[in-house]
């Protein structure tokens, strides 16, 4: 055995020895430690959010990670939103699905630029791969940048982007009790925007309802109500991004 | 099932750690994961087999902590345990509690050779 570290095989140690000898082979201990890290898992995708939240500042972007389930209207919301704002603001629609450029496509249609991810297996965009698609930009000339993420409910709420904001898009066709059935994301968002509120008088939605559950979770949580397809909450959607542009216009840099 | 990816963040972290500490083999991953965190334990556990094949990581044992859910009540102040995201305060009944705990996940430490 030995006897400088308690191993049983022979090894290579310095010798205060004057003369060299030889060994059967060499193995690296296998003597176990235990090393503290107390490292948040979301740090390196936190890292990368913080890089693309600076540059965002530095071009004075205001940018919205828009969520929902797969459905929910996203993408005729942002075509019509392009479409209301677009001779007062230059707007880039970073578009996140797991497959095709479908999106994107009706974006350009629509009057803005867009960039396509697709994620493949992917349930979420993350920081990084935004961050890359924040390079194909012309930043300079970009007021509002919209990203729109893939539909899911769940895994995007974890994932920050560096956006100034999250908005969750509830369509009410969906359930009434979507908030408590995933709180994380309406615990994250800052705006719910209710969509598709022309077909209130055809299905079981109970809007005040759902107001209070997003509520529970997030008291501060901003609600319009909107319809892609009729135009109605649009004014209150157009005041909202307008005032988050000003400020974000108005943002010193330190 | 976004604990995939975070379980490559979780390696690629590791392997960093790695180059810094000097070890070459992780036996152990102690990881807390907080009940109102983003992340699901049973999910996590499935995924992080998976990811840590062929790495320094392969093998390991993954030791979850779960970490209780608190929240303090914006009305009375209290701090309570709470176990989803919309539960009322446990003293005044009133929703709308600000997370004090419970919603990270965090490698707490590992056991390294």
């Amino acid at each position: 055995m030995c006897t400088t570290c308690g191993c049983g095989s022979s090894h290579k140690h310095e010798h205060e020895h004057e003369h060299e000898h030889e060994h059967e082979h060499e193995h690296s201990h296998d003597q176990a430690r235990i090393i503290e890290v107390e490292q948040n898992i979301f740090s390196k995708n936190n890292r990368y959010a913080a890089l693309n939240r600076a540059t965002l500042l530095r071009y004075k972007i205001a940018a919205f990670n828009l969520v929902s389930s797969p459905g929910s209207g996203k993408t005729s919301l942002l075509t019509q939103t392009i479409k209301a704002l677009q001779t007062k603001q230059t707007i880039s629609v970073i578009e996140g699905d797991q497959q095709t450029d479908n999106d994107a496509e009706r974006i350009r249609a629509a009057g803005a630029m867009a960039v396509q991810i697709n994620t493949g297996k992917g349930c979420h965009l993350d920081a990084h791969t935004v961050g890359h698609a924040l390079e194909q930009f012309p930043l300079d000339t970009t007021d509002l940048l919209f990203i729109e993420n893939v539909g899911n409910l769940v895994c995007p709420a974890a994932f920050d982007l560096g956006e100034l904001a999250k908005v969750v898009v509830l369509s009410v066709t969906e359930g009434d009790d979507k908030p408590l059935k995933y709180p994380d994301m309406f615990r994250v968002a800052k705006l719910m925007l209710i969509n598709k509120i022309d077909l209130l008088p055809y299905v079981d939605f109970d809007t005040d309802l759902t107001i209070d559950y997003a509520r529970r979770i997030n008291p501060e949580i901003e609600v319009i109500l909107i319809s892609a397809k009729t135009g109605e909450g649009f004014e209150l959607w157009q005041q909202f991004l307008t005032n988050k542009i000003v400020d974000r216009k108005s943002t010193e840099l330190i | 099932m976004h604990e995939l990816s975070l379980a490559e963040d979780m390696l690629d972290m590791i392997v960093q750690r790695s180059k810094e500490d000097g070890f070459e083999r992780v036996s152990k991953v102690w990881l807390e994961v907080g009940k109102l965190s983003h992340v699901e334990a049973e999910a996590m556990e499935f995924c992080f087999d998976a990811v840590m094949a062929g790495s320094l990581v392969e093998g390991a044992v993954l030791e979850i902590i779960a970490s209780e859910g608190m929240g303090q009540c914006l009305h009375c102040k209290t701090t309570s345990r709470i176990e989803y995201l919309y539960d009322p305060c446990t003293y005044c009944g009133k929703f709308g509690l600000d997370i004090t705990q419970g919603d990270q996940v965090r490698i707490k430490s590992l056991e390294v050779h």
